[in-house]
């Protein structure tokens, strides 16, 4: 029975169809994870096979085992460190030259080697004969033919697998001999490394494998060493080595290990693949001269670019739409049921409300990451990113920031976490902390009421240089911090372009559903945090001291307008409550309303004013003459029911205001305000923008409460007009700057805080954030005054 | 088979094949572009240049690799006359 679990893991090149096998085995039963201390994706999963039970653990894509990424790192110390009962090399069979260098270097690692030749259907059609027995003999490993896509192979491997744990099949890899100046040296330091380190540090890590890499200059191997190593008699020896090499073979060591590993690969390949074939036009070449040719390239590109972005949130707008509904309906459902109005509010404001804000970008995120899962799949990504790569190298960018500057316009979140597609970290941090200053649709109500409030004639240009602004500010700070922060790297762009392939469905939905799940949990937490802490400060205190006294403001109101309408009542002998139901006044309130209806919709249905005017008066002049005195009366009526609405939204509205202005928020909202004044804002932008850390459209429903709108028909209008008494239109410009720059919302925060697993950078963004967007609106303000505009 | 008939792979035309000779590139983009097959001896050929003229795909040894025209001038090639 299964009473020990067997550590298996995948390692192999990109594209090689690692996650499909992973896939294959696993099934849906698998954990995604990062690395401790890095963000390189760790995957997980469990098997059960002949009684045997395995953990797998899928590595990730590389294409050697230098220091040159975390993710070729990762690789090598799980290997050596965790000591994999068996490690399975997946290779590309159609590329098997080139593949095979990384199964060189895995045989050095003298553990126990299974390769897997996958995709041996396409290899097949190619014209590859792969004699299997042979490479086996050559690399002294076994070997299994494999087509992961369709399941083929999989049984057999974790047959040979069983095998090789139950000593039935010995694995003595073979690795390739260098040239006698190398190997002397190998032999002189591999006897220095055993008499200097540890014997617990010499058994984890092969001393002829370490020997290579010091050879090879490996910076971490070299830290590890030096850490270990006292004195200087080991680099002495190596430096001497390397030097005494260079001299004899007129090439350093580095390049001259990797060619004989090359050699190696390809005198394996040679002697064991037979190529029948040659030189057919591959599928890929064809596809390649439509969607990466000079002329149809960019259309192509923007098309599915256009694409995506529309797909993702037009699509995702319905169920988000559902998300909302049912949040608000849930919302309404406890704001029922519970009475007291403290945790009232914090059930139906903070706690839902706050779910609800996780949950309304799920659908986005979703949708968006089928979308990548199906580009890189399909291997357009790769020629995404050699398309744009020109125009984004420029902005100190890599060709693959394409697409989450894109996604950017929609939504942040779902931007930040689809940097996931740059393996470079140092392209990952710069990207996802210029990607907030794209403008996301959440920003955009409040560029409509300013632009809408203060340049009705050219609102449209006004929102469009806000956007034109936050690309040229993503540019500059692109530049700036790749030179300021990672001083003299240059940004490589070696990337491989690899064949065009049918992705499988299997592996889009686990794709899709791992991210999804990913963001519920983990930026989720953060956001739910965020979102409570401004419900709390925007809501608390509850009581504060009001300068008026309005429940009892609207006791009184209510009291005048019940008298108001007894004396109503009275003169036509109803009781006050049935006078919405009186025949002659229910008669004028409908021909009223639908005279309202008409008149709204004269222009389409073609009318002219004067006759909706003429019919309505014959209308009401026919019931007034079937109950004479009685319109006067309704007219009276009306008014005063109109009156009453008006003064109770009145004092709502000065209540919510004063409360606001009063709340934790408000407070800080007045107590930053100073810093904000160099600026041109009162303390009511302030508290504005304070409030749009949940989320920027909150900012425009801020705006309402703070200027005492209140529920009035007309909101929009009403909040312009006050908007226009207090503000300039060189203010409200700069309000829109500050609001496209400043620091980006909770949401946006946590999923920076999860995709790069890191406070450090997630506070550098949030304040380098705030910082510009102080500056870059003061010299707005101050220019804009200086050129008399204020 | 002097210096003298080595020309940057950034200079090759699309289609146009060659053998790596010399590898000019430092630091850590080397160690790279060995990792994808850049040796040399081994035979290359420029297939495409982006749409916007950089960067350039290399076929080698089978694969497509993209790399910027700045790295590709570093790699000399001979080019069989």
């Amino acid at each position: 029975m299964a009473d020990h679990i067997y550590t298996l893991c995948i390692a192999g090149n990109p594209n090689s169809g690692k996650t499909t096998l992973f896939n294959a085995l696993t099934g849906a039963k698998q954990h995604v994870g990062n690395w401790p201390g890095v963000t390189v994706e760790k995957k997980e999963g469990k098997v059960e096979h002949n009684g045997l039970e395995f953990n797998i653990i899928d590595l990730p894509g590389i294409y050697s085992l230098t220091a040159y990424s975390m993710e070729e790192v990762v690789t090598r110390d799980f290997i050596l460190k965790e000591r994999p009962h068996v490690v399975i090399n997946i290779v590309d069979a159609t590329n098997l030259e080139r593949n095979l260098y990384l199964t060189t270097q895995l045989l050095e690692l003298g553990v126990p080697l299974i390769l897997v030749l996958n995709m041996m259907d396409e290899a097949e059609k190619k014209g590859f004969k792969i004699k299997i027995p042979h490479l086996e003999k050559l690399l002294g490993v076994p070997v299994i033919p494999m087509v992961a896509s369709k399941g083929i192979g999989t049984d057999e491997l974790l047959k040979k697998v069983g095998e090789i744990l139950e000593e039935k099949t010995r694995v003595v890899p073979r690795t390739p001999r260098y040239r006698k100046e190398i190997e002397n040296a190998i032999q002189n330091i591999e006897r220095a490394l055993v008499s200097l380190l540890p014997k617990e540090f010499i058994e984890k890590y092969p001393p002829r494998w370490l020997a290579l890499k010091l050879l090879e200059q490996d910076e971490e191997i070299i830290k590890k060493c030096k850490k270990r190593v006292k004195d200087d008699s080991l680099f002495t020896l190596v430096n001497k080595e390397i030097q005494r090499i260079t001299k004899i073979l007129g090439d350093d060591p580095e390049t001259l290990i990797a060619d004989q590993r090359y050699g190696f690969a390809s005198g394996a390949f040679r002697e064991a693949v037979k190529i029948t074939i040659k030189d057919r036009i591959s599928m890929t070449d064809q596809i390649d001269k439509v969607l990466t040719s000079r002329i149809l390239g960019i259309p192509f590109f923007i098309l599915i670019i256009w694409g995506s972005f529309q797909l993702t949130f037009t699509l995702g707008e319905i169920p988000m739409h559902w998300i909302e509904a049912g949040f608000n309906l849930l919302g309404d459902l406890f704001a029922q049921w519970i009475t007291l109005p403290w945790l009232r509010s914090l059930v139906v404001d903070g706690i839902i409300g706050g779910v609800g804000s996780v949950l309304v970008f799920l659908p986005n995120i979703l949708i968006l990451f089928l979308i990548i899962a199906l580009l890189e799949d399909t291997g357009y990504m790769a020629r995404a990113a050699f398309i744009s790569d020109r125009v984004m190298h420029f902005f100190g960018l890599h060709g693959k920031s394409f697409i989450p500057m894109v996604i950017g316009f929609g939504c942040n979140v779902p931007a930040v976490m689809a940097t996931r597609v740059l393996e470079n970290n140092k392209d990952r941090v710069i990207t996802i902390l210029v990607v907030t200053l794209m403008s996301c649709s959440a920003r955009l109500p409040i560029y409509v009421l300013f632009a809408g409030a203060f340049f009705p004639k050219h609102a449209g240009n006004v929102v469009f240089s806000i956007y034109i602004l936050g690309i040229v500010l993503a540019i500059i700070m692109a530049r700036f911090f790749r030179v300021v922060l990672f001083p003299g790297e240059s940004a490589p762009f070696v990337m491989e372009l690899p064949p065009y392939r049918l992705p499988t469905f299997k592996g889009l939905m686990i794709h899709m559903w791992d991210r999804g799940a990913m963001y519920v949990q983990k930026a989720g937490t953060v956001i739910l945090a965020g979102s409570m802490i401004i419900w709390f400060l925007s809501s608390y205190p509850t009581n504060p001291s009001l300068t008026e006294n309005y429940n009892r403001l609207l006791q009184q109101e209510t009291a005048r307008h019940k008298s108001a309408l007894t004396r109503i009542a009275q003169s036509v002998n109803v009781p006050p409550e049935q006078l919405p139901s009186y025949l002659p006044f229910k008669s004028y309130k409908e021909i009223m309303d639908s005279f309202r209806e008409e008149s709204t919709e004269r222009v389409k249905k073609q009318c002219s004013l004067g006759d909706l005017i003429q019919k309505r008066d014959e209308a009401l002049a026919e019931v007034e003459s079937k109950f004479p005195g009685t319109l006067p009366l309704f007219r009276t009526y009306q008014s005063e029911v109109e009156k009453h609405r008006k003064i109770t939204a009145e004092l709502a509205a000065r209540m919510a205001a004063e409360k606001s202005a009063n709340s934790y928020a408000g407070r800080l909202g007045r107590f930053v305000s100073p810093i904000l004044r160099p600026l041109g804002f009162d303390w009511r932008n302030t508290v504005a923008l304070i409030s749009g850390l949940v989320a920027k459209e909150i900012v425009v429903g801020t705006m309402g409460v703070i200027y005492q709108v209140g529920e009035a028909q007309n909101e929009s209008q009403k909040l312009m007009e006050s908007l226009r008494k207090h503000m300039t239109p060189l203010t409200a410009y700069v309000f829109m700057v500050f609001s496209l720059i400043y620091l980006p919302c909770i949401a946006t925060i946590g999923v920076i805080r999860r995709e790069l697993n890191s406070w450090k950078w997630t506070l550098f963004s949030a304040s380098y954030t705030t910082v510009l967007a102080w500056i870059v609106s003061f010299i707005f303000f101050q220019g804009g005054r200086l050129l008399g505009l204020g | 088979m002097g210096n003298n008939n080595l020309k940057p792979l950034s200079e090759l035309l699309p289609g146009e094949r060659g053998i790596i000779r010399k590898m000019n590139v430092r630091g850590p983009i080397r160690r790279r572009l060995m990792d994808m097959g850049f040796v040399a001896g081994t035979p290359v050929e420029l297939d495409k240049e982006a749409p916007l003229g950089d960067p350039v795909d290399i076929l080698v040894k089978g694969c497509h690799v993209s790399i910027r025209k700045d790295e590709a001038q570093n790699v000399l090639i001979e080019v069989p006359s």
